[in-house]
């Protein structure tokens, strides 16, 4: 697996708010969902320019949706995983599970 | 009328953007702004957030355009740029005051400690004395012939004299004395001094 492969914190908070809202998920639903389910706060920028890298690495592609048209009847931008994208989360969360398993963070900062 | 976004902002986030961008970037905040004056949130503070998003989306909206690998990418990417390490330090720093002031004190005595030592080293050891051929100036210390280990504290100012109109070795002898308390003038105007003569 090269450098290039591996996903930032940003990276996989993004990929995985994709993954939550399916077919709905446009930049500032997606600055929305990490806001108010990792409780941090997003620029919207942020989002967009890792989206543009996400999608430049080709774990996420960008189409103008039929689905969904904004207040003046613009189609919006809306993403989604391509499947290197989801094999790419899938690693990170193994990689995770891997890393925390039979750890309890918990007592382990308590002992700290 | 509806009220619409602040325009300024929103002159300054499209130009941030990327031509694929724009139009999205621009559109997601004005839709986001709208929903917040239908929430009944005051117009004050609608704006004050789309000014805010506008500030924090900037350089990262400019860094994505410029495309990884880049300078300014390397500055202000998202993540990983020297940018957010330069956040992280500083809010470190400013969540643990006594501790910040002990590290700057320790860096401000070692910077400055290390800055007047090698000041003494360029003045003393480096800087080559004020006047020609240094290396070839001696300096002659009298004893008594009786093998007295004593130096002499002093001599005639004839004794120089004459080494000077007899010495075959030197090109010349001079001799110098410490005094003090000079008086100096200069046009009119005296001030005291200390001097080696």
């Amino acid at each position: 697996m090269s450098k290039g492969d591996h996903l930032g914190e940003f990276e996989h908070l993004v990929m995985l708010a994709l993954l939550r809202l399916k077919d709905d998920a446009y930049g500032m639903r997606v600055r929305r969902e990490i806001q108010s389910r990792a409780e941090r706060s997003v620029s919207i920028g942020s989002v967009y320019a890792t989206l543009d890298r996400l999608e430049q690495k080709g774990y996420v592609m960008a189409s103008f949706g039929a689905s969904g048209a904004d207040a003046r009847g613009r189609a919006r931008k809306y993403f989604r995983l391509t499947p290197d994208g989801a094999q790419a989360v899938l690693r990170n969360r193994e990689a995770i599970h891997r890393m925390t398993e039979g750890l309890s963070v918990r007592e382990e900062l308590e002992a700290i | 009328m509806r009220p619409e976004p602040p325009r300024l902002a929103k002159l300054l986030v499209s130009l941030a953007s990327s031509r694929a961008n724009r139009g999205s970037v621009v559109q997601d905040l004005r839709e986001e702004f709208h929903s917040m004056l239908a929430e009944g949130v005051p117009l004050a503070d609608a704006r004050g957030w789309y000014w805010s998003q506008v500030i924090d989306s900037v350089l990262p909206l400019m860094a994505a355009r410029q495309g990884p690998g880049k300078l300014i990418w390397r500055f202000f990417g998202s993540e990983g740029g020297m940018l957010q390490d330069l956040k992280v330090g500083a809010r470190m720093l400013l969540r643990r005051p006594g501790f910040s002031l002990i590290v700057v004190m320790t860096l401000a005595l070692g910077i400055g400690a290390t800055s007047a030592v090698f000041s003494l080293i360029q003045g003393v050891l480096l800087t080559p004395p004020p006047y020609e051929d240094p290396d070839r100036l001696v300096l002659l210390t009298p004893v008594f012939l009786e093998g007295q280990e004593e130096q002499l504290p002093e001599w005639a100012a004839e004794q120089w004299l004459t080494w000077r109109e007899d010495a075959e070795l030197f090109e010349t002898v001079a001799a110098y004395r410490w005094a003090f308390n000079f008086l100096i003038s200069d046009g009119g105007a005296a001030s005291r001094s200390r001097a080696c003569r």
